[in-house]
């Protein structure tokens, strides 16, 4: 039960960074490889600040989210835009996104650490009881800001000016920008937008684990696999996603091996490409025409 | 109206297709017999794209079919009907980059190389000979539409009106018995038309294929199809010889804008 | 005077081709008979690294599509050639075979589903794999040493020739880079060339023409991969040892560091990105502590400013050359050379 209960809080982490590549898929057509170094950056961030600057905790975790958008805004205004402007073949544009992430990855463990830190908990001595044990209550504290954010995400993409903006560009670029939106701008929105969220997303789970620069590689794919579960594109999917996978790699990791974390992961992504390519939602597809 | 089964040729029966609300097909029959010109015209919104791509396999009907021949062609996937015989061209040329303007023939002649992995590693004496007689084929082909000078450049750098050749005599390589032309004459000038419509004439007349030919400039699918099928609203309005058609009234209804501009052609 | 023309374009075109692998013999000649031990021994990493690099540059450069499972590749080839051998006793040409035909077969295997996928869900799952191999290597300890790896694997001999003498070995690998770089060009040239060219630059066009799409695709990912077990399984040979290091994903983006480098789609590419990536960090070993950011760096330098690699000439040199020698002048064009795809052109398009 335990388990369980962390499983799921790991997959609103999971979620929070697939909801950060449907967003920019979108709204630009990129695939994001660097969404999952943002979780980190956030997490890392706010150690930095904490440990060896001293802010106070409540500072420092909104230091780390604003770093975590400011490196988003980076990648946007020296990679994304440029490669973008030039209709960048989509190999080109993959590879440039990740690498860029673990460039990040390689620069925090350098320039900050390169073991794995955690954080004070937000609420001291909150613990929850699950099933038969309790379980530390950050994670209940995920949950609850996780979910909270998503719903925010999707009241904002319809009310808000520049949400509706992004849901046109997601639409047509070119009709869009007739109208006077500027895809660019909508872009850049989007990529600081969803990168200051997987920076929260690592800031509020850090205390209830810990983080390092490795993870960022495992955030990314698995947002990839949960924004994939979850037809990517589409918000509420990637929340069933990431739950999903969550919960399933937490069993798996309990039950069988950590080992196989990635390779159940990565079995389960085969698995749906073969059988539902549009996802359990059933939106998009992600198989060419033969 | 009734649709027979002609020979070796296209014969689509009742294909409806709906999105949503929109009914973009709604029981066409098309027929276009082998050695035959069909021209499809309707003004934008008609259902001709729609129709092209159910035809082609990048759209299936909610009902209806297509055979070629004795072959069904409903159901199958797109490259598949193509190796049975129908090929279409795009509305914007597709010239593949990185290869010669012969080589980009040759990419049509590919379903039917004798060649595999070790033999074409090994350049054995069959495979050579598979190769130099598609590559005489294709420069042949080449030559019958007046591209043969430009053989060994690259294809990305052609001009507008030989890209639209090099579309055509492209799929000609595949041995279509079937061509589906989109648009083929848009944006060219008289001079390329002159050669379009020459070309598109030797498809039928010498490799006796039927073509489907769908364009916006009416009086030059007037001037080279043998039928015409005329489409609004998803159907079928009229169906006949040019002259015929010509003078129907629900196609002249359709067509009362467009009669304007259709001099400037 | 046309008769003039037509010699020095072919000869042009004879001294494009040939130069390159001329300059690199030439350099190997060199240090073969140098006999230096620091050259030879680094060397030879650098080509079991440049026959990885071949399989990459068949899947990336001649098909266009983004694949990071060749470590999981290069795992099968020296995990086969190391377990069989030290825990087996097999004949390490043996061992090598079965190596060969795993791969084959995860490639396959793996290829099949994998490869109707479009091109970002290709590239994760693929990356997927390389990460999921990693782990597995790592975690398995019984079945392949664990994070400890595996030591003291025999050598490929024939006789007296011995991959793990320093000299021999230098000479068996650059062998097999002749090879494998020889059959990548011999494919790029034929039939199945042309079909991963059109999967390169307009697939639709292909599918409209009947081609067999998911047939091309795979055939090159399982090149791609044999290229990988090969490479993979010659690295063993030589250093006799293997651990996981030698598959995480930090070599992975290494690999594309070196196809980049080069020039995607380049002939030499391999083997010039192999060069600088191995030979360069070891003049600047000080730096080792950053050397993943400076890779990281080099390769987001190239993406941006230099796309075509090192091997590219600079445009004004490109020009000059064109304008001297028109590629038809004006004879009647011979379908026999006409027909040649591009000797050394980038794979690279603004197409897709």
């Amino acid at each position: 039960m335990t388990i369980l209960a962390i499983g799921i809080a790991t997959g609103f982490v999971y979620a929070l960074v697939a909801v950060g590549y449907s967003l920019i898929y979108r709204t630009t057509g990129i695939v994001n490889f660097a969404q999952g170094a943002f979780v980190m950056v956030g997490g890392m961030a706010t150690y930095w600040l904490y440990q060896e600057h001293h802010l106070p905790y409540p500072l420092a975790a909104a230091g780390g989210v604003l770093i975590a958008g400011a490196v988003g805004g980076v990648l946007w205004v020296a990679l994304v835009s440029p490669l973008w402007r030039r209709n960048s073949p989509a190999v080109v544009v993959i590879l440039a996104t990740l690498v860029f992430g673990d460039l990040v990855a390689n620069c925090v463990a350098k320039g900050i650490s390169a073991d794995p830190q955690t954080l004070p908990p937000w609420i001291h001595g909150f613990r929850v009881q699950v099933g038969g044990a309790s379980i530390d209550g950050q994670y209940v504290i995920v949950i609850a800001i996780a979910l909270a954010s998503i719903i925010g995400v999707a009241v904002a993409l319809r009310r808000s000016n520049i949400g509706r903006a992004m849901r046109a560009c997601a639409a047509n670029t070119q009709t869009s920008q007739l109208l006077g939106i500027a895809p660019r701008r909508v872009g850049a929105a989007a990529m600081v937008f969803t990168a200051a969220l997987a920076g929260l997303a690592g800031v509020v789970f850090t205390p209830a684990q810990y983080t390092d620069y490795n993870s960022a590689l495992n955030y990314g794919i698995y947002g990839f696999v949960a924004a994939t579960i979850g037809s990517f594109g589409d918000l509420w999917g990637a929340l069933l996603g990431g739950i999903l996978l969550g919960v399933v790699t937490a069993l798996t990791g309990r039950y069988i091996s950590t080992n196989y974390e990635l390779v159940i992961a990565f079995a389960i992504l085969l698995v749906l490409l073969v059988l539902r390519p549009q996802g359990l939602l059933g939106r998009r597809a992600a198989v060419h025409h033969t | 109206m009734t649709a027979s089964r002609v020979g070796g040729g296209l014969t689509a029966q009742g294909l409806t297709k709906s999105y949503g609300g929109v009914h973009a097909l709604v029981g066409v029959d098309l027929t276009i017999p082998e050695r035959t010109i069909v021209g499809l015209i309707g003004p934008n919104g008609a259902g001709k794209s729609t129709l092209l791509k159910a035809l082609c396999g990048f759209v299936t009907p909610d009902s209806g079919s297509v055979t070629l021949g004795a072959t069904t062609l409903s159901g199958l996937a797109p490259a598949q009907i193509a190796r049975r015989g129908l090929v279409t061209t795009f509305q914007h040329a597709t010239p593949i980059s990185g290869l010669s303007v012969l080589d980009n023939i040759l990419v049509g002649m590919t379903e039917q190389h004798a060649g595999g992995l070790f033999t074409a590693l090994f350049g054995t004496p069959a495979y050579r000979a598979s190769e130099r007689q598609q590559r005489d084929r294709a420069y042949e082909l080449l030559r019958s539409f007046g591209l043969e000078r430009l053989a060994g450049l690259d294809a990305g750098g052609l001009s507008f009106g030989q890209l639209r050749l090099l579309e055509i005599a492209r799929a000609v390589a595949a041995r279509p018995r079937l061509l589906l032309l989109d648009e083929p004459a848009a944006g060219l000038n008289r001079v390329e038309i002159d050669a379009m419509v020459t070309a598109i004439r030797s498809l039928r007349d010498e490799h006796g294929m039927g073509v489907l030919v769908v364009d916006h400039d009416v009086p030059f699918v007037f001037g080279i199809s043998n039928r015409i099928t005329a489409m609004n609203f998803g159907r079928v309005i009229a169906e006949g010889p040019p002259a015929q058609v010509e003078r129907d009234s629900a196609v002249r209804s359709a067509y009362l804008a467009v009669e304007v501009e259709g001099g400037n052609g | 005077m046309l008769r003039d023309r037509r010699r020095s374009a072919d000869l042009v075109r004879l001294a494009r081709t040939y130069a390159g692998p001329l300059a690199v013999a030439v350099v190997l000649l060199a240090c073969y008979a140098g006999n230096n031990a620091f050259w030879i021994y680094n060397l030879t990493l650098v080509a079991t690294y440049a026959v990885v690099v071949v399989g990459l540059n068949v899947f990336v450069g001649y098909l266009g599509l983004v694949t990071f499972a060749q470590t999981a590749f290069m795992a099968i080839g020296g995990y086969s050639l190391a377990i069989l051998t030290v825990r087996h006793g097999w004949n390490p040409w043996a061992a090598l075979l079965v190596g060969i035909a795993l791969s084959v077969l995860a490639a396959a295997a793996v290829g099949v589903p994998l490869l109707r996928l479009r091109g970002h869900y290709l590239t994760m799952t693929t990356f997927a794999l390389a990460l999921g191999t990693f782990a597995y290597i790592t975690g398995a300890t019984g079945f392949t040493g664990g994070s400890v790896g595996i030591s003291g694997v025999p050598p490929l001999a024939i006789g007296s020739f011995s991959l793990a003498e320093p000299r021999d070995g230098f000479l068996f690998c650059w062998i097999v880079v002749g090879l494998v770089t020889w059959i990548g060009v011999r494919l790029r040239d034929s039939h199945l060339g042309r079909a991963w060219r059109t999967i390169a630059s307009r697939e639709e066009a292909g599918t409209s023409l009947g081609l067999r799409i998911q047939r091309f695709k795979v055939i090159g990912f399982v090149v791609a991969a044999v290229f990988g077990a090969v490479g993979g399984a010659l690295y063993v040979g030589f250093t006799s040892y293997l651990s996981p290091d030698l598959y995480d994903s930090a070599i992975g983006v290494n690999l594309f560091v070196m196809l980049f480098l080069g020039g995607r789609g380049r002939t030499l590419a391999p083997i010039v990105g192999a060069a600088v990536l191995i030979l360069i960090p070891q003049e600047f070993s000080s730096l080792s502590d950053y050397q993943a950011i400076l890779f990281d760096c080099v390769l987001l330098f190239i993406i941006l400013l230099k796309p075509g690699g090192l091997l590219e000439p600079p445009q004004w040199l490109l020009r000059r050359f064109r304008d001297g020698h028109p590629p038809t002048s004006g004879r009647r064009a011979d379908p026999v050379t006409a027909g040649t795809a591009h000797a050394d052109a980038p794979a690279i398009g603004a197409d897709r």
